[in-house]
């Protein structure tokens, strides 16, 4: 390749497509939030601090574990433990403090449907839903619902919404009000932390037995706008990592990302699939994924991650998403994922990955 | 050296290119270039430390400008609750030379360092610094590269 001929062919397209001049540039420098450049905060910085703060209380009210029990909430950890009392993790990072209240309720003659809270942690935050069935013989008939919503930023919701599928979660009856059932859905990450509107649009409610009308499947709309303060998702650590190659059976895994969460640690891989002894010529994905899934599920089965000195097992291990047209990441490549148990980032020494006798340093 | 905006300005005439194309070699989409260059020449703008050279100012913002592309997409990471990222997009792929297509179309453990090397002239060492990678590593990343494009491109466009 010669490199005079790839330095043109790049400057024609930034000539092309960057067309911002240098006093454009400035401009918009200078009028960008957060361009102060005195270290000391000004007045109006102070101002729109202040601003924003009002902003977000305003959807969302930040509870922490001692202002809510003098306001006389109660221990929400333990509220959240009488509903859902296999989720210890969730009702811990409540007792830390790491909740907001939403309080927004709708209600369309046959349900009402209140967004109570958010809460988890960056990677996976929880949306809590209290769902009253208006019909009671429906209620008497399931112990738990299936709600349905999307959960996404305004603009993909109105635009691009067919790209996105939606979340669900199953909710269990109250112990004490027979048609009220509690939901904790699992929320998209990437729409929830960045402390900008969200939208959870409750579109389905679906039961398992229906024996009275046998329509199992309701249709909803209730749509809820709020914000998510930061410290209401407990943090979570993530890094990005450069030239750990796993090798099994020619195929070359690249360890790129670790997210070291509340409720697990995720490692993601990525890989190239074409050309390799197990693709056997084949380029279209989808004939070979099998395969593939299963060599990464035996390789992988076998990691130890090892936190200074206490050694963990996976505890899940992903199946792949990749596609010939490299709509996963590029043409050809793959990604897969494993998970282990949660553990303390910040606090450990040390974290290595052991693959097949080689020790791979995370920390 | 303290950033007036006069030297901003000189800074952004000649670095503008290097931030956009090295983001672009990245994200492969140019509104996406577009906003995390001006991103990076906003950073530079606040920026309150010193650069002992335009050489470390222009590492400095190629270091910036492959960060905002990590957390651009760190921000899509959910793949079930964000859109699947798109490969080239068609209207860039068909308006690009023939040469750099080959190159977008590599994965981008191979034409970030290749586009480091041919475009900056980066040295192994210096790409391994600013991608923060062993020399050993992009070496054989560059290699890879290099034989990939060996196979689609013309005899008399590969070095």
């Amino acid at each position: 390749m010669k490199n005079t001929e790839y330095r043109k062919a790049m400057d024609d397209v930034c000539d092309k497509h960057f067309t911002l001049t240098a006093e454009e540039m400035l401009k918009k420098a200078k009028s960008s939030p957060g361009t102060e450049r005195n270290i000391t905060m000004t007045g109006t910085k102070k101002r729109n601090i202040i601003g924003k703060f009002i902003g977000a209380a305003a959807a969302c009210v930040i509870i922490s574990g001692t202002a809510a029990s003098a306001m006389g909430y109660g221990p929400l950890g333990d509220s959240f433990r009488r509903f859902f009392g296999k989720d210890e993790v969730t009702a811990e990072i409540i007792d830390q403090g790491h909740y907001c209240e939403i309080g927004q309720d709708q209600s369309d003659g046959a349900f009402t449907v209140l967004l109570d809270s958010v809460t988890g942690d960056q990677s996976a935050p929880k949306l809590l839903f209290e769902v009253t069935v208006n019909d009671e013989e429906l209620a008497e008939k399931n112990d738990r619902l299936h709600l349905f919503a999307y959960v996404l930023d305004e603009d993909t919701y109105l635009n691009r919404l067919d790209e996105y599928a939606m979340c669900d979660g199953w909710g269990e009856k109250d112990p004490d009000v027979n048609n009220m059932y509690h939901v904790c859905m699992d929320g998209p990450s990437a729409f929830m932390i960045n402390e900008e509107e969200v939208i959870a649009a409750v579109k389905q409610i679906s039961f398992e037995s229906d024996p009275a009308n046998r329509q199992f499947d309701y249709d909803v709309n209730m749509e809820f706008r709020f914000t998510v303060p930061h410290q209401a998702l407990k943090e979570t650590h993530s890094e990005y990592y450069y030239g750990i190659d796993l090798l099994d059976n020619g195929i070359d895994y690249d360890l790129f990302y670790a997210d070291f969460g509340a409720y697990e640690t995720l490692l993601k891989v990525k890989y190239d699939f074409l050309g390799t002894d197990l693709a056997g010529g084949a380029t279209d994905y989808y004939e070979v994924m099998d395969k593939f899934d299963t060599y990464w599920h035996r390789f992988a089965g076998g990691f130890v991650l090892c936190v200074d000195g206490e050694e963990y097992e996976p505890k899940d291990l992903g199946y792949s998403y990749c596609d010939t047209e490299g709509e996963a990441f590029d043409a050809g490549q793959c990604s897969t994922w494993m998970t282990f148990p949660s553990i303390d980032y910040t606090g450990a020494e040390s974290i290595t990955l052991l693959v097949n006798g080689e020790s791979y340093t995370l920390k | 050296m303290i950033m007036t905006d006069e030297k901003f300005m000189s800074a952004y005439d000649k670095l503008k290119n290097t931030v956009y194309s090295v983001i672009f070699s990245y994200v492969r989409d140019h509104d996406d270039a577009s906003e995390l260059s001006q991103d990076t020449f906003i950073k530079l703008y606040t920026y309150d430390g010193s650069f002992d050279s335009d050489e470390h100012m222009k590492a400095w913002l190629i270091r910036v400008a492959i960060n905002s592309c990590n957390n651009h997409f760190r921000s899509r990471k959910h793949i079930s609750s964000s859109p699947i990222p798109e490969d080239l997009p068609s209207e860039e792929h068909h308006e690009l030379n023939e040469l750099l297509a080959e190159v977008m179309k590599l994965p981008e453990k191979y034409r970030v360092p290749l586009h480091l090397f041919y475009y900056e002239d980066y040295s192994i060492t210096e790409i391994a610094k600013v991608l923060d990678l062993p020399d050993a590593t992009v070496k054989t990343r560059l290699k890879r590269g290099r034989d990939k494009l060996k196979k689609t491109l013309r005899k008399e466009d590969w070095l």
